[in-house]
C-alpha cells in the first residue's frame, strides 16, 4: 500500500534524523571540552604577569591597582602582590594548599581569607588570576549553542564540585566552538542568584618553553557586578613572563621577606 | 465685685447641688476625668523621667550635647543606635583646630571633642592560627637572638597538644560517624604534624614545619571567630574630661600621644571572651538576677548544653602542663577517675541548679587562671583592617590598653557597642581621599590604558568582529616585578609605627567626621545650635548641629516615640471624657429646662446660664482631676521610691542604669490639671449653647 | 394717664403641628400705673398666655405689647431680660422654685441676679418679707419640703422681693387658705398702696376680685369687656355673652 510505504519511509527519514536533533554533548564530551579550555590557558611551569585592576563604583572613586601575579602550575601556588598606589605596595595574596592568606606589610600581619574574598575590595577573586582548573572544580551540563555577536558559543552550566572551595557555586560558561576560549561567564550564588557577567573579549597567545606549544591568555577581562549594579571591574594583563622562578618564592617567608 | 462673688456663689450652690443630684452620673464623669488626669501624672513624670535619664546616658556617653559635622554630607550622622554595620557617610571636615577655634567662639560652647564613627571586621583567625602566630613570632625573635627560650619551648610544647587533641579529635569523628569522614590527607597531615621528624629540625630551622603547621593543620580547627568592632576615633584625653561617665575598667586610658584602642567592656566580655566562660556568666546572670533556674529555664539548658559539647576551645588552650593540671583539679572536683581531659570539662560543665555556684567559683578561682580568658588581652596588639573612603585595604596595628565603661551603662549593648581610638589611627583606617592619591589612580589607569565598556554595549562592542588571537610579545613582569621588589625592600618597615607616640599637635591639625560639643547651659541648645551653624557659614566650614536626640538617631527617637504614645492615649481618653462629660450635661440640662426657664423668667442673663454649666463641670474637672493627680502623685512617690527594674537591654540604657526612680515635677501636676479644666470648659460648651437657644416659656413649660 | 402696660391688638398662635391653636385674638389692653388689675375668664381663656406677653416671657404672634414705656418686640434679649429683672415681678401659676436652692436662697435669687444689694440688706429684705407672707421659719427648707400654698408663698415673696413696678401673679391665691389668700392680697394692696407697685393678676376666685380696681374679662382668646370690681362679684366673674 502506497500509504504504508511513505509511513516506513518517513519512519526511517526520522531514525536518521534523530541523533542530530538530539545533538546534546555528551557528559563525555562536556568534560573534554572543559579540559580543552583548561589545556589551553595551562601552562605547565612558572608563570608571571602583571595586572592592572580597575573598580568602578556608584557615588565613589575609581580604586586602580598595579599588581605582580606569580603562579605555579605543578602544585597550585599563587601569589598576587600589589605593587601600586603606594599605600596598598607590599600587600598580597598567597595561596599554598587550601589555605588563601593576605598579608599586609604595614601590620606585619597574616590573614586567613576564602576564595569568595575580593582582591583588593574588587570585583575580583583569586580565581580570575590563576590558571583555568574547571574541569577539576565543575561538573559540567550542555545548555545548547548560542550566537554571541560574530562568534558561535557553546553554552556549558558548571557546578562546583563538593568540598571544594570555590569563588562561585554555579557558572553559565560560554566557550567560542572555533577557538575553546571562555567569551562570557556568569556566576551565580547557590541559590541561583546572578552575582557576576564577566566577558573575555581578547584573547592573546605565547609560547612556553615548559609546555613546548602555546598557552592563551586573556589579556582584557571585564566584570560587571549585578547585584550592585553600576559597579564594574576591569582586568589587564601584560607582560607575561614564563622563566623559572625561585624555588621558595610561594612561602610566608618570601613574602615578608620582599615586602619588609 | 461684692455682687458678682455673690452671684458666683449662687451659681456655684445651684451648680453643686445638681451635682449632687445627679450623684451616678458625676461619678461616672469623675472616674473617667480621674483616671485620666491619673494617666496624664504618671505618664508623663515616667516619660520626663526616662527623657532625663536617658539624656544622661546619650550625652554622658558619646553624643555630647550638640554632634556638629559637614553639611555636605550625604547622610545624616548618628553616633548610637545604629544596629547596622554601615557608618554613616560623612564629609570631613579638613581641619579639626579651626573647627574648634570657631566653635569655642560661640558663647554657649564649653568644650569640643574631635570624632569620627567607623567599623570594621577583626578576623581572628582560629585558635590554631593564633597559637601558631605566636610562635612564628616567638621562633624569629629567638633565631634573631632574642631571648624568649621558655616561652619558646612553652609554645611549641602547646603546639604539639593541640595537635593530639586534633588527632583525638578526628579519631572521634571517625568512630562516631564512619571511617570515610575524615580524609586520607588530613590523616597523614595530622600523622606527619605529630611526627618527631618534624619537631626534630624545628629549632635549627622552624619555617617549613610552621608552614606545614598553618596550611594543613589550622584549618582543621575550624572555629574561626570574627570580631565585629564599631569604633569612634577620638582625642582620648578630651573625651574623658568632657565625658566624665567613662570610667576605665582595665588597663590605663590610652597615654597621651600614643596609638592605641580601648576595648569597650561590653564587646570585650561579649565577643572577645572564651565563650564557655561568657555562658557561664550568663547562667550566673540568669541564676541572681532573674531568679531563673536551670531545672526550668530551656535558655539555660541551651547554655550548659553548648559548654557540654564544646570543649574543644579550652582543650586547644591547654599545654602539657595544663592538660596534666586540669586534669588533677577535675578529678578531684568531680571524684572521678576519667583521665580524658575533654570528657572530664564536659563533665564539670554539666551544671544543675544545686552545684552550679559552686562550680562558677571553681571554675573562676581554680582554672580560668590557667586560661586565656579573652582572645586580646590588655597589652596585646591588636590588627584592625579596613576599607578606607578612597577604597584601598589599610590597616593599622594598634596596642589594646584597656577596657572603659559609661558609669551606670554597663550593661547596656547600646552604650557598650562603641570602642574607642586614638584619632591619628583612626584618620589612617579611614583614608580620606586626597589629591595625591586620586592623582595615582589616574596614573594607573592612564599606564594600562584603560577604557570604559558600558553594561549595555558590552556585547556589541567586545564580540563585534571575532578576535582570532595574536601572540603576544614575550614579557618581562619578572624584571618588573624585580625592579618593584627592590623599591618594596628598600622602605621603612611600618611595622613598629603601632609603638611610635604621635605629635599631639597631630591630633589637631588633622580632619574629624564630627565633633561632639558640650555647652554650658544645657536649656539653650537650640540657640546654640543656631549661633554655631552661623559661626561655621561666617568661618567657612559650612556646618550642621544637631541635637542628642537626633544624634542618637533611634534611640533618643524612642523616647519621642513613648510620648507621642502617651500623648495620643490621653488625647483618646480626655475625647472620651469630653464626649461623655458632654452627653452628661446635655442630659442634666435637657432635665433641668424648667428650672433654667424659670431662672430665665425672673431675669437670669443667657451668661449665668453659661457660667452655671461650666462651673458645674469645671467643678467635676477640678474635683476629680485634682483627685486623679494627687493620686498619680501618690503613684509615683512609690514607684520612685522602689524604682523599675530594668527587665532588658534597652530599658536599662533608657533607665541609665539598674533601676528608674522617677520623680514628680510641678509641671506634671499643672499639665493635667490644665487639660482636665479645658475638657471640662470645652464640654460645657454645647449644653451651654442649648440652653442659651429655649425660650422661658418653652423651658416652663415642660414642667408638667 | 400713664400706662404701664399697653397691649394693643395682640394676637398668639400656639402651633401644634398642623394644627394652630389661637389662644389670643386681636388683644387690646391698657393698664395704668398704680392698678391692681384682675383677669378672669374660664380655664383656656388665655389668662395665662396674656400675662406671659405682659411678662415679656413669650412674644406676641401679631400685635404690639409694651411695658414700662418699652415696645417689647423691639427690644434685645438681653434687654427683655433686664426688664424681666428689674421691672416685673412674676408669680407663675406652677411656682417653678428651683428646687435644688432653699427657701431663702430662692427669694434672694433675683436681688442676686440684679447686683444691687449688699449681702446684709439682701438678707434683711428676704426675712422681712418672708415674715410678711408666714414662712419665716421655713427659710431654710427646700421647696420640695414644702406643701402647695407655701410654696406660692415662696414664689410671691420672690416676685415681690425686688419691688418691682409691675407685678404679674397667676392665680395666686389658688393654693391657699383663705387666711393666707387674705393676707398675700393685703400684702400685695399695702404695695400697690404704698410703693405704687402695679398689679395684674388672673383669678377665678371671686374674694380677689373685691380687692382689684378692675376685673378684665377673658372668654376664648378675646376681651369680653372691662368693668368695676363689684359688678364682676355680681356677675360671678364670667362675661355676661359670648363674642359675635
Ligand atoms: N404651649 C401651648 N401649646 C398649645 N396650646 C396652648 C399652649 N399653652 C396654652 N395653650 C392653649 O391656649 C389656650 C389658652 O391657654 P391659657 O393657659 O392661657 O389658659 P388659662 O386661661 O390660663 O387657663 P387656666 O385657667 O386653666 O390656667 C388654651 O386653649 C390652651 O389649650
Ligand atoms: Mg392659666
Amino acid at each position: 500500500m502506497p500509504r504504508s510505504r511513505f509511513l516506513t519511509v518517513l519512519a526511517l527519514v526520522l531514525s536518521l534524523l534523530a541523533p542530530r536533533m538530539a545533538a546534546a554533548l555528551g557528559k563525555a564530551e562536556l568534560v573534554d571540552l572543559l579540559k580543552s579550555v583548561d589545556e589551553r590557558q595551562r601552562n605547565q611551569g612558572d608563570w608571571r604577569d602583571l595586572v592592572y585592576i580597575e573598580q568602578k563604583e556608584k557615588d565613589k572613586v575609581d580604586v586602580a591597582y598595579e599588581a605582580l601575579v606569580f603562579r605555579r602550575s605543578q602544585d597550585q601556588k599563587f601569589i598576587i602582590l600589589f605593587t601600586k598606589p603606594k599605600a596598598s605596595q607590599g600587600q598580597g595574596y598567597l595561596r599554598i594548599d587550601k589555605n588563601l592568606w593576605f598579608y599586609d606589610p604595614s601590620v606585619g600581619k597574616w590573614e586567613r581569607r576564602t576564595e569568595r574574598e575580593r582582591i583588593g575590595g574588587t570585583n575580583s577573586r583569586r580565581s580570575d588570576f590563576d590558571e583555568s582548573r574547571l574541569a577539576e572544580e565543575y561538573e559540567p551540563e550542555d545548555l545548547g549553542q548560542e550566537k554571541l555577536g560574530a562568534y558561535t558559543a557553546q553554552v556549558v552550566k558548571l557546578t562546583g564540585k563538593p568540598e571544594i572551595d570555590l569563588a562561585f557555586p554555579v557558572i553559565k560558561l560560554w566557550v567560542d566552538k572555533e577557538t575553546k576560549n571562555v567569551l562570557k561567564r556568569q556566576e551565580f550564588a547557590l541559590s541561583g542568584r546572578l552575582l557576576r557577567t564577566s566577558y573575555y573579549p581578547r584573547w592573546k597567545k605565547v609560547y612556553s618553553e615548559s609546555k613546548k606549544t602555546d598557552v592563551w591568555y586573556p589579556e582584557e577581562m571585564r566584570f560587571y557586578d549585578e547585584v550592585e549594579k553600576a559597579n564594574s571591574t576591569l582586568i589587564l594583563v601584560k607582560s607575561v613572563d614564563m622563566r623559572p622562578l625561585e624555588p621558595n618564592l610561594f612561602t610566608k617567608a618570601w613574602l615578608e621577606s620582599k615586602s619588609r | 465685685m461684692r455682687g458678682y462673688l455673690d452671684t458666683l456663689k449662687v451659681i456655684a450652690l445651684i451648680a453643686l447641688r445638681n451635682l449632687f443630684a445627679s450623684r451616678l452620673k458625676t461619678l461616672i464623669v469623675g472616674g473617667i476625668i480621674l483616671f485620666g488626669s491619673l494617666l496624664v501624672v504618671v505618664g508623663t513624670a515616667l516619660v520626663d523621667s526616662v527623657d532625663a535619664s536617658m539624656s544622661r546616658s546619650v550625652i554622658g556617653s558619646v553624643a555630647g550635647h550638640i554632634q556638629v559635622y559637614s553639611s555636605k554630607s550625604k547622610d545624616e550622622l548618628t553616633v548610637m543606635g545604629g544596629m547596622n554595620m554601615e557608618s554613616p557617610d560623612l564629609t570631613p571636615i579638613d581641619d579639626f583646630a579651626a573647627l574648634r577655634r570657631t566653635l569655642l567662639g560661640v558663647p554657649n560652647v564649653k568644650a569640643v571633642v574631635p570624632m569620627g564613627l567607623s567599623s570594621a571586621i577583626v578576623t581572628a583567625g582560629n585558635t590554631v592560627d593564633v597559637v601558631l602566630e605566636r610562635l612564628r613570632d616567638l621562633a624569629r625573635r629567638r633565631l634573631a637572638g632574642e631571648d624568649v627560650q621558655a616561652a619558646y619551648e612553652s609554645e611549641k610544647d602547646h603546639v604539639r597538644q593541640i595537635i593530639k587533641v586534633l588527632s583525638a579529635d578526628m579519631d572521634n569523628v571517625r568512630k562516631i560517624q564512619n571511617e570515610k569522614a575524615i580524609s586520607q590527607d588530613d590523616l597523614a597531615a595530622a600523622a606527619k604534624a605529630a611526627s618527631e621528624e618534624l619537631w626534630a629540625g624545628f629549632d635549627r630551622d622552624p619555617y617549613p614545619a610552621l608552614e606545614f603547621l598553618e596550611n594543613r593543620i589550622a584549618p582543621l580547627a575550624s572555629d574561626a571567630d570574627m570580631l565585629f568592632l564599631r569604633y569612634l576615633g577620638t582625642d582620648g584625653d578630651a573625651f574623658a574630661k568632657s565625658f566624665d561617665r567613662m570610667k576605665i575598667v582595665d588597663g590605663t586610658a590610652i597615654p597621651r600621644g600614643q596609638r592605641g584602642f580601648l576595648f569597650s567592656k561590653w564587646v570585650y566580655e561579649q565577643q572577645v571572651k572564651l565563650k564557655t566562660a561568657l555562658r557561664l556568666d550568663r547562667i550566673n546572670d540568669g541564676i541572681s538576677k532573674r531568679s531563673k533556674t536551670i531545672a526550668r529555664s530551656e535558655e539555660l539548658q541551651r547554655w550548659i548544653k553548648q559548654n557540654v559539647t564544646e570543649v574543644k576551645e579550652i582543650m586547644l588552650q591547654l599545654d602539657g602542663q595544663k592538660t596534666a593540671s586540669f586534669r588533677r583539679l577535675l578529678q578531684g572536683e568531680l571524684g572521678s577517675q576519667q583521665s580524658d581531659v575533654a570528657k572530664l570539662l564536659s563533665e564539670f560543665f554539666r551544671v544543675d541548679d544545686a552545684n552550679f555556684a559552686h562550680r562558677y567559683r571553681f571554675f573562676y578561682d581554680k582554672l580560668a587562671p590557667q586560661l586565656e580568658l579573652y582572645r586580646v588581652r590588655v597589652g596585646d596588639m591588636l590588627t584592625i583592617k579596613s576599607f578606607t573612603r578612597s577604597g584601598y585595604v589599610q590597616s593599622v596595628k594598634l596596642r589594646v590598653y584597656g577596657t572603659f565603661v559609661f558609669e551606670g551603662l554597663e550593661d547596656s549593648h547600646i552604650a557598650g557597642e562603641l570602642n574607642l581610638m586614638d584619632m591619628v589611627s583612626f584618620r589612617e583606617l579611614y583614608g580620606s581621599l586626597t589629591p595625591e592619591r586620586a592623582r595615582e589612580v589616574q596614573e594607573i589607569k592612564t599606564m594600562a590604558g584603560m577604557k570604559e565598556v558600558s553594561r549595555e554595549q558590552a556585547e556589541a562592542e567586545l564580540f563585534g568582529k571575532p578576535d582570532l588571537g595574536e601572540t603576544a610579545p614575550i614579557g618581562r613582569a619578572g624584571d618588573e616585578a624585580e625592579a618593584v621588589l627592590r623599591s618594596l625592600a628598600g622602605r621603612q618597615q611600618r611595622e613598629d609605627r603601632a609603638s611610635q607616640p604621635y605629635d599631639p599637635a597631630q591630633l589637631e591639625q588633622g580632619d574629624v567626621l564630627n565633633a561632639a560639643v558640650i555647652v554650658k547651659d544645657p536649656r539653650r541648645i537650640s540657640r546654640t545650635i543656631k549661633d554655631i551653624e552661623a559661626a561655621g557659614a561666617k568661618a567657612g566650614i559650612p556646618l550642621r548641629a544637631i541635637t542628642w536626640q537626633k544624634a542618637s538617631g533611634l534611640v533618643g527617637q524612642f523616647v519621642t516615640m513613648i510620648r507621642a504614645v502617651l500623648y495620643i492615649s490621653v488625647l483618646i481618653i480626655f475625647a472620651v471624657a469630653l464626649v461623655i462629660i458632654n452627653n452628661a450635661l446635655v442630659m442634666a440640662t435637657l432635665e433641668r429646662m424648667p428650672e433654667i426657664g424659670t431662672l430665665r423668667a425672673i431675669g437670669a442673663q443667657r451668661r449665668f446660664l453659661l457660667g452655671m454649666l461650666l462651673v458645674e463641670a469645671l467643678a467635676v474637672g477640678v474635683l476629680f482631676g485634682s483627685l486623679g493627680a494627687l493620686l498619680g502623685a501618690g503613684i509615683v512617690g512609690v514607684i520612685g521610691a522602689a524604682g523599675i527594674p530594668a527587665s532588658n537591654d534597652i530599658l536599662y540604657f533608657l533607665f541609665s542604669g539598674p533601676r528608674l526612680h522617677p520623680s514628680l515635677s510641678p509641671a506634671n501636676v499643672i499639665i493635667s490639671l490644665a487639660i482636665v479644666l479645658a475638657v471640662s470648659a470645652i464640654s460645657s460648651i454645647y449644653p451651654g449653647l442649648l440652653a442659651m437657644r429655649v425660650s422661658p416659656r418653652q423651658a416652663m413649660q415642660s414642667d408638667d | 394717664m400713664n400706662h404701664i402696660v399697653s397691649v394693643s391688638n395682640v394676637s398668639k398662635n400656639y402651633n401644634l403641628g398642623q394644627v394652630v391653636v389661637p389662644a389670643l385674638r386681636g388683644v387690646s389692653l391698657d393698664v395704668a400705673e398704680g392698678e391692681f388689675l384682675a383677669i378672669a375668664g374660664p380655664s383656656g381663656s388665655g389668662k395665662t398666655t396674656l400675662l406671659n406677653l405682659v411678662g415679656c416671657v413669650d412674644t406676641p404672634s401679631a400685635g404690639t405689647v409694651t411695658v414700662d414705656g418699652k415696645q417689647t418686640g423691639q427690644l434685645s434679649e438681653r434687654d427683655l431680660t433686664r426688664l424681666r429683672l428689674h421691672t416685673i415681678g412674676f408669680i407663675f401659676q406652677s411656682f417653678n422654685l428651683v428646687s435644688v436652692l432653699s427657701v431663702l436662697q430662692n427669694v434672694e435669687l433675683p436681688l442676686l441676679l440684679q447686683r444691687a444689694l449688699s449681702a446684709r440688706e439682701r438678707r434683711e429684705r428676704v426675712l422681712a418679707l418672708l415674715d410678711r407672707v408666714g414662712i419665716r421659719e421655713y427659710s431654710k427648707h427646700r421647696p420640695s419640703e414644702l406643701s402647695g400654698g407655701q410654696r406660692q408663698r415662696v414664689a410671691i415673696a420672690r416676685a415681690l422681693v425686688t419691688r418691682p413696678k409691675l407685678v404679674l401673679a397667676d392665680e395666686p391665691t389658688a393654693n391657699l387658705d383663705s387666711v393666707t389668700g387674705t393676707n398675700i392680697l393685703n400684702l400685695m394692696k399695702e404695695l400697690n398702696q404704698s410703693e405704687k407697685t402695679t398689679f395684674i393678676f388672673s383669678t377665678h376666685d371671686a374674694r380677689v376680685w373685691a380687692y382689684a380696681s378692675a376685673v378684665v374679662r377673658l372668654a376664648d382668646g378675646q376681651v369680653q369687656d372691662r368693668v368695676s370690681a363689684e359688678e364682676a362679684v355680681r356677675a360671678g366673674g364670667l362675661p355676661t355673652g359670648r363674642p359675635v
